[in-house]
């Protein structure tokens, strides 16, 4: 039955569908050989020192969080100052919290036309997930802002400060909220329970830092705390009625951003932690040359440096922050060092 | 009312006229980005964010930060619409809330050739879907969105399991097989990243596949391509060629008629789809399958589903609509996106140095109100357009489908490429292709299959959040009154169809006779 002459449409869509197939390996062929003047036109860049073709400015997040934020708000910068010759181009290659952006980055070995933005993650999801290179083989390019943690909880939280956040922690295990499992956030968490001697908490994973604060705002099971960036929990903070509150800020020193300026800092309070926070760095894939490495400090500190940023920093309570160079690269092995321990501690590899 | 006074003060400010002329503009980038596969709403508005600097800053006459938001916003609308329009002509999805349209909305232009009805149906729905919610989006957008904070894990994961219990009784000509693509598509779901506990799974070693696998592609593949394999084998299965396509509006009549007759499921389903818009995360896709297996549900003609039946195609897309709008909610009085799309469109707000949340009500009620009374501006505009342009894609359908299997073809795979651009997702496209061919030979069930790799994600991560929030105890889940309700209600819709099947046997009566196709 199954088995029978083709009619002639049939022969005709097959014949279609040959040609189609046709078409499209022709596509693919016509790719090919097109592979390899850019692999040589990347070898001519390498001699050039600034991009020829436009850049895709990778974001290890898919759109709407915070690192995609601030990616596009950079790249935004760049585009209406020209501070670039060709165009940077965002795009969101999310995905095993970062893991699927750092392998792309990774894979351009020597070409210019890629930057990507990272955050702790780049050092967290390296370490646990066990990737084929590590931090330090990037080009690190710049540090822009970094993004303080504050603890907060709900507004009709009996808590006022944060040692009586403490003194609960200690008395029963509670129930925390934070982005991604092995991340930022639960290493913070984790971070105050080893220096606190406090119940191990109970970590719930969220997708995204909104949805986080959400938890806090709406008790989702059970959820009676954060540590979100200080953007994060300023809607619910400001919303009428309040439904956030922050209690300390893990800063050396209380926030400059009027609306939090009252703000204690948690080692104030007792919490003796205010080196930790997220960085908002700019990488290159390994292998670039110094000129072109410089070519993207250049640029990234014209961003830094433009009214546009200072204003977006301020509005977003980003503590202002830029390394290059060696103070960078001495950034991202203490980091880096701050990670690997954390992981080794808990368990995490 | 207070409302009317500030609505109306809206459209002074939407109706200004360089507001008219982006959002006019902004509506037909949409359509057009509707329509190409892959290229969907959040990547277009994404596209599209560094332009609306210059808008938001004075660039163009007369144009501010609320001149910006609208025109974003009507770049969604746009993608709302035109997203069903390859998902119904070509059995391609042009955005993910037009997959449930490939149930039906392709049977209906295609087998039963109603190319215009099918366009016509989907839009006469998407724009009263629309409406409810942009109505409850102006009267009661603070507290819904406020009431939404209280869907914890215990609650999110009932509404999903209630979303799978409608949908329990597609493909009931075979229930075995349908489980077995249920569970084939919860595997699928299941590659990529643990986001509890921050694991590899089911990966291979692989990291481009710890995205996990996109529906999309997938989609792309078990319906655009497996359907051209088949029927380059069965020559057209039984499809009209040569539809008469008369150059008219008579389809579209014929489209308000038939959304009269359902009337009911329309607005309900709108309604449903507010609340799930709502929901941070979720949005318009889930909304979509939740308002298909409703209008299943609640349809007397059960088993002209999955064939080209109107309600297959009014009332998810209806719920999608709905949804769309709805997931503006919580990000603008909240600062918490409801999709990916508004995600980009609150990031768009950041840029231009505004702050979401109840701080905009207060200090730029312009802008609040001028993007409300766009988005009712935004889909009649939309609806007029496409409603016009109905014919002409109609006339697509007269092209013999033999001529046009090659573009169908080649768009696919440029689709699937430029959803991410990996050609991982092209591989995955062609793969399910062949497994689309075969599954259709084998007579399975598709729609299972999508929903579980649609839903499964999701449903699990609640369901473990939850687990973790009891500490281990299933009694968490009957913990709120909320999740109680919603779960029994579920258990409810599961069981009404099992005992109704049980009934009829044992009262002798055959079970619905396995229909094959010929």
């Amino acid at each position: 039955m199954e088995v029978r002459v083709m009619s002639r449409p049939a022969i005709r869509i097959t014949a279609l569908l040959a040609a189609a197939l046709v078409t499209l390996s022709a596509c693919a062929t016509a790719n090919a050989p097109s592979a390899t003047p850019t692999s040589s036109g990347s070898a001519t860049a390498a001699a050039s020192v600034q991009p020829t073709h436009p850049v895709e400015f990778v974001i290890s997040t898919a759109p709407g969080g915070g690192s995609d934020l601030y990616a596009r708000a950079m790249a935004t910068i760049i585009e209406t100052k020209k501070f670039s010759p060709q165009p940077v181009t965002p795009l969101n290659k999310e995905g095993g919290s970062g893991a699927v952006a750092f392998q792309y980055v990774y894979e351009k070995t020597g070409d210019m036309h890629y930057v990507m933005i990272t955050l702790n993650s780049f050092f967290t999801t390296i370490i646990t997930q066990k990737l084929a290179f590590k931090a330090t083989d990037f080009t690190p390019v710049a540090n822009l802002a970094l993004d303080p943690f504050f603890l907060w909880v709900n507004d009709d939280s009996p808590w006022k400060t944060g040692q009586d956040f403490i003194n609960a922690a200690k008395e029963n295990s509670l129930t925390v909220a934070g982005t991604g499992a092995k991340q930022e956030d639960e290493a913070l968490f984790r971070r105050i329970e080893d220096t606190m001697k406090t119940k191990p908490f109970t970590y719930l994973s969220q997708t995204s830092g909104a949805t986080v604060a959400a938890a806090v705002a709406g008790h989702q099971g059970g959820v009676v705390a954060s540590v979100n960036n200080p953007s994060e929990g300023l809607t619910l903070y400001q919303a009428s009625p309040k439904k956030l509150r922050p209690l300390c800020a893990f800063m050396p020193a209380s926030p400059t951003t009027p609306i939090y300026s009252t703000l204690p800092t948690c080692s104030s309070q007792g919490i003796p932690i205010d080196d930790y926070f997220i960085m908002r760095a700019i990488m290159a894939p390994p292998g670039l040359s110094q000129a072109q490495q410089q070519f993207w400090i250049d640029v990234f500190k014209k961003v830094y440096d433009s009214d546009e940023w200072k204003k977006f920093m301020s509005d977003n309570a980003l503590q202002p922050s830029f390394k290059s160079g060696l103070e960078f690269r001495q950034f991202i092995l203490q980091y880096q060092q701050l990670h690997q321990d954390i992981a080794t501690k808990f368990k995490w590899v | 009312m207070e409302v009317f006074g500030q609505l109306a003060g809206g459209f002074a400010v939407a109706l200004h006229p360089i507001n008219v002329a982006m959002l006019f503009v902004a509506v037909v980038l949409g359509l057009v980005i509707g329509v190409l596969p892959g290229l969907g709403g959040t990547s277009g508005v994404a596209i599209l964010l560094p332009i609306t600097v210059f808008i938001a800053h004075g660039s163009l006459p007369g144009s501010d930060a609320t001149t910006a938001i609208i025109f974003l916003a009507g770049i969604y609308w746009g993608a709302l619409f035109g997203g069903v329009i390859t998902s119904i002509l070509f059995n391609i999805p042009g955005e993910p809330w037009a997959v449930v349209l490939l149930f039906d909305g392709f049977p209906l232009a295609k087998r039963l050739g109603k190319p215009g009805l099918a366009l016509a149906s989907s839009f006469v729905s998407s724009f009263l879907g629309a409406l409810v919610s942009t109505i409850l989006f102006t009267f009661f957008a603070l507290p819904i969105a406020l009431k939404a904070l209280e869907f914890g894990p215990a609650e999110l994961f009932a509404v999903f399991v209630l979303s799978f219990a409608t949908l329990i009784g597609l493909g009931a000509e075979a229930p075995m097989k349908s489980l077995a693509m249920l569970a084939l598509g919860l595997l699928l779901a299941a590659v990529g990243f643990d986001t509890i506990t921050g694991e590899q799974r089911l990966n291979f070693g692989q990291i481009s596949l710890l995205s996990g696998i996109s529906f999309v592609p997938v989609t792309i593949g078990l319906f655009g391509i497996g359907e051209i394999l088949a029927s380059a084998e069965e020559q057209g299965i039984g499809f009209v060629e040569n539809i008469s396509a008369k150059l008219g509006l008579r389809d579209v009549f014929e489209a308000v008629r038939e959304l009269r007759k359902r009337l009911r499921l329309v607005l309900s389903n709108a309604i449903i789809g507010f609340f799930f818009g709502v929901l941070p995360g979720h949005g318009a896709t889930a909304a979509s399958f939740l308002g298909y297996g409703l209008a299943r549900q609640y349809s007397k003609n059960k088993e002209n589903f999955g064939k080209g039946e109107i309600s297959g195609i009014m009332g998810p897309q209806a719920a999608a609509d709905s949804a769309g709008v709805a997931s503006l909610v919580p990000m603008i009085t909240l600062g918490i996106p409801g999709s990916p799309t508004s995600a980009v469109i609150m990031a768009g707000l950041f840029i231009w140095g505004l702050q979401p949340g109840p701080v905009l009500f207060i200090q730029h009620p312009d802008f609040v109100w001028g993007l409300i009374a766009s988005i009712y501006l935004g889909h009649l505009l939309t609806f007029i357009l496409c409603l016009l342009a109905v014919p002409l894609l109609a006339m697509i359908m007269r092209v013999p489908y033999a001529i046009i299997t090659p573009f169908i073809v080649v768009i696919s795979i440029i689709g699937s490429y430029s959803l991410n651009n990996s050609m991982l997702d092209v591989f995955i496209t062609v793969i399910f292709g062949l497994i689309g061919y075969w599954l259709r030979k084998m007579k399975y069930p598709l729609a299972p299959l999508v929903v579980a790799l649609v839903l499964g994600d999701s449903t699990e991560r609640e369901l473990r959040k939850a687990l973790i929030a009891g500490h281990g105890s299933p009694l968490y889940f009957f913990n709120s009154g909320l999740s109680t309700v919603l779960i029994l209600l579920a258990v409810v819709l599961v069981a009404i169809p099992l005992i109704r099947t049980i009934r009829a046997r044992r009262r002798g009566a055959a079970p619905p006779a396995a229909v094959a196709h010929p």
